[in-house]
C-alpha cells in the first residue's frame, strides 16, 4: 500500500470513528432533549 | 432484486413510525414561530442530531460517492475542509449568533432589518431560486441510490422518487418544525446505524490495498494527491473553504437550526458539535465509492457504482436497515429544505411585494401550499435536467448563487458599521452572476469566444462570485455613505 494511500486511510478511520462516537452520544442524549421540546409545549400552551 | 421479506418488513415499518411520529406532532404547532422555527425551544443534542440530518441526505451519499469513484482517495480532502468551516462557525459563532439575537426565522429577514425591504426581497428570490435549483436533482440521485440498492434497476427511479416526495410533503406541510425536528431525529438514529452497517459490510467484503492498488492504477498520483488532482487544486480548496463557512453559516435549511434554537449559545454548540461529524460525512461515502472502483473497476456508470456495491455486499435483513437508514436521509433532508424555501418565499418574496405582512395563519397555509407546488417542480426537474460536471460541483455552484452574496450581505451586516443597501445590493447582484453564467453558458462551452471560456470551470466560477460579492460590498457602500447611510442596529433589535 503506496504512502498517500495509507495516510488517507488513517484519516478516514479518525474520521468515521468520530462521527459514530457522536452519533451514539446525541441518540443517547437527544431522547431528553426531545421530551423537554414536547413537555415545554404541552406546559406552555 | 436484492431484497428479502425481513427488508420489506423493516422498510415498511420505518415509514409507518415516520408518518405516524409527523402526523403526530402536528398538534404541538400553534403560531408561526411553532411552524418555522419549533417556538425556538431546540436543545443541543436534539439540535445537533436534526442539523446533522438534515446535512446528511442520500444525495449526499450519492454525490460524495461518486467524487470516490472518479478521484480516488485525493476527494477526502473535502471532508477535512467542511469539518474545519463548521468548526470555525460553531468555535467563533461567526454570524450565526447575531442572527439568533435578532431572532429572524429566515436569513433575508435581517436584510430588512440592516438594509431595507426591497433588498429582503432581492435576497429572498435569490435565496429561493438558487435553492430550489440546488435541490432539484435530490430526487432523481435518490431515485437512483435506492432503486440499485434494492435490485429494481433504472426503470423504478421515478416511482420511487414520487412516493418519497409525497410522504415528506405530507408531513413537512402539516407539522413544520415541530415535525421536521421529532423526525430528524429518528432519522437521524436510523440513518448512522444503516451508514455503519454499510461502512463494515464493505470493509467485509472489499480489501484495502486492492483498494489502493486500484486507485494507483486508475489516477496515479492524482488519487492521493488532491493539488495535482485536476479536478481540485488550490482554486478549489480555497473555495470550497470559503464556501463551506458561507453555507454553514447561511444555508437557510441548516441554519434554521441555530435559529430554532434556544439561545445564541446553544446555536453556537449545535454548530460546533456537528462539526465533528462533518470529515465522517464525507469521507465515510467517499469511501464507499472507492470501494466501489476496487469492486467494479472502472467501467461502471459512476453515479450507480457505489449503491451497487452496497446492494451487493450488505447481507438480507441489515439491506433493509440501510435503504430505511438512506430513505431517512433522505426525508429529514427534504423535509427542511422544503420547510426552508416555502419559508422563504412566503415571507421574503411573496410578503414583501405587499405594503403589509400577511397574517400568520395566512403565512402557515402560504407556506404549506408552497411546499407542496416546491414539491411537484422537484418532480418535474429532477425527471428531465441533466446536470453538468459531477453531482458536488452542480451543488456547490448553485448554492454559490446565494452564499456568496449572502456571506457579504450578512457578514459586513453583523461586522461592519459602513455597509449600506447599495453594497448590499451590489453584493447579492454580483455574487449570483458568475455561478449564473456557469449555469447557463455551460452549456455551450464549445462555441463561447475565448475570452469567455473562464466562466465554464465550475472552480473559476464559484471562487469568482465570493470575489465579486466581496468587491461589491466594499465598494457599494464606500462610494455612497453619504447618499444612503448605513442603518446601525442595536444588538437585541427584532423585526
Amino acid at each position: 500500500m503506496n504512502t498517500g494511500a495509507l495516510l488517507w486511510i488513517i484519516i478516514f478511520a479518525i474520521s468515521a470513528a468520530i462521527f459514530f462516537i457522536v452519533a451514539a452520544v446525541v441518540s443517547v442524549r437527544g431522547v431528553s432533549d426531545l421530551k423537554d421540546l414536547l413537555r415545554s409545549k404541552r406546559d406552555h400552551p | 432484486m436484492t431484497f428479502n421479506i425481513f427488508d420489506w418488513l423493516i422498510l415498511v415499518v420505518y415509514l409507518l413510525l415516520t408518518l405516524a411520529v409527523g402526523f403526530w406532532v402536528k398538534r404541538y404547532v400553534e403560531d408561526l414561530s411553532g411552524y418555522l422555527v419549533a417556538g425556538r425551544r431546540i436543545k443541543v443534542f436534539l439540535g445537533v442530531a436534526t442539523f446533522a440530518a438534515t446535512e446528511i441526505g442520500t444525495i449526499t451519499f450519492m454525490y460524495f460517492g461518486e467524487l470516490g469513484y472518479v478521484s480516488g482517495f485525493s476527494c477526502f480532502v473535502i471532508g477535512l475542509l467542511a469539518m474545519l468551516a463548521y468548526m470555525f462557525v460553531g468555535k467563533t459563532g461567526f454570524v450565526i449568533m447575531a442572527l439568533r439575537r435578532h431572532q429572524v426565522m429566515t436569513i433575508p429577514e435581517f436584510y430588512e432589518l440592516r438594509y431595507s425591504r426591497t433588498v429582503r426581497l432581492l435576497g429572498g428570490i435569490i435565496l429561493f431560486v438558487g435553492g430550489v435549483l440546488n435541490m432539484g436533482i435530490f430526487l432523481k440521485f435518490d431515485g437512483i441510490f435506492l432503486s440499485e440498492v434494492i435490485g429494481f434497476g433504472p426503470q423504478a427511479v421515478a416511482v420511487i422518487m414520487v412516493i418519497m416526495v409525497v410522504i415528506v410533503i405530507a408531513y413537512t406541510i402539516l407539522g413544520g418544525m415541530f415535525s421536521v425536528a421529532v423526525t430528524d431525529f429518528i432519522q437521524f438514529v436510523i440513518l448512522s446505524m444503516g451508514m455503519l452497517v454499510a461502512t463494515v459490510a464493505v470493509l467485509v467484503n472489499v480489501d484495502l490495498t486492492r483498494m489502493s492498488t486500484v486507485v494507483a492504477e486508475q489516477y496515479g498520483e492524482a488519487g492521493v494527491n488532491p493539488l495535482v488532482n485536476q479536478r481540485f487544486g488550490w482554486m478549489f480548496i480555497v473555495w470550497i473553504l470559503v464556501s463551506s463557512v458561507a453555507a454553514g453559516a447561511l444555508w437557510q435549511p441548516g441554519a434554521s437550526k441555530a435559529l430554532a434554537s434556544e439561545s445564541p449559545e446553544v446555536a453556537r454548540k449545535v454548530f460546533l458539535y456537528t462539526s465533528l461529524t462533518f470529515a465522517g460525512r464525507a469521507m465515510v461515502p467517499m469511501f464507499w465509492g472507492v470501494a466501489a472502483l476496487a469492486y467494479f473497476g472502472p467501467g461502471e456508470s459512476t453515479t450507480a457504482a457505489m449503491p451497487k456495491l452496497l446492494g451487493r455486499v450488505t447481507p438480507h435483513g441489515f439491506l433493509g436497515l440501510l435503504v430505511a437508514g438512506m430513505l431517512a436521509a433522505s426525508m429529514s433532508t427534504y423535509s427542511a429544505y422544503l420547510l426552508a424555501w416555502s419559508s422563504v418565499a412566503t415571507r421574503d418574496v411573496i410578503a414583501c411585494l405587499r405594503p403589509t405582512n400577511f397574517g400568520e395563519r395566512t403565512t402557515i397555509w402560504l407556506t404549506r401550499l408552497l411546499a407542496a407546488l416546491i414539491g411537484t417542480f422537484l418532480l418535474i426537474f429532477g425527471l428531465w435536467y441533466q446536470i453538468p460536471d459531477t453531482a458536488f460541483q452542480y451543488l456547490y455552484i448553485t448554492g454559490a448563487m446565494y452564499t456568496a452574496g449572502a456571506l457579504g450581505c450578512v457578514a459586513a451586516g453583523v461586522y461592519w458599521k459602513k455597509a449600506n443597501k447599495v453594497g448590499a445590493y451590489c453584493s447579492l447582484i454580483l455574487g449570483a452572476l458568475a455561478p449564473a453564467g456557469f449555469l447557463i453558458l455551460e452549456k455551450s462551452r464549445g462555441s463561447l469566444p475565448g475570452w469567455l471560456e473562464f466562466i465554464t470551470d465550475v472552480n473559476v466560477s464559484g471562487m469568482l462570485s465570493f470575489l465579486l460579492a466581496f468587491a461589491g460590498m466594499i465598494i457599494g457602500s464606500l462610494l455612497t455613505q453619504k447618499s444612503h447611510p448605513p442603518i446601525n442596529l442595536r444588538p437585541q433589535e427584532t423585526i
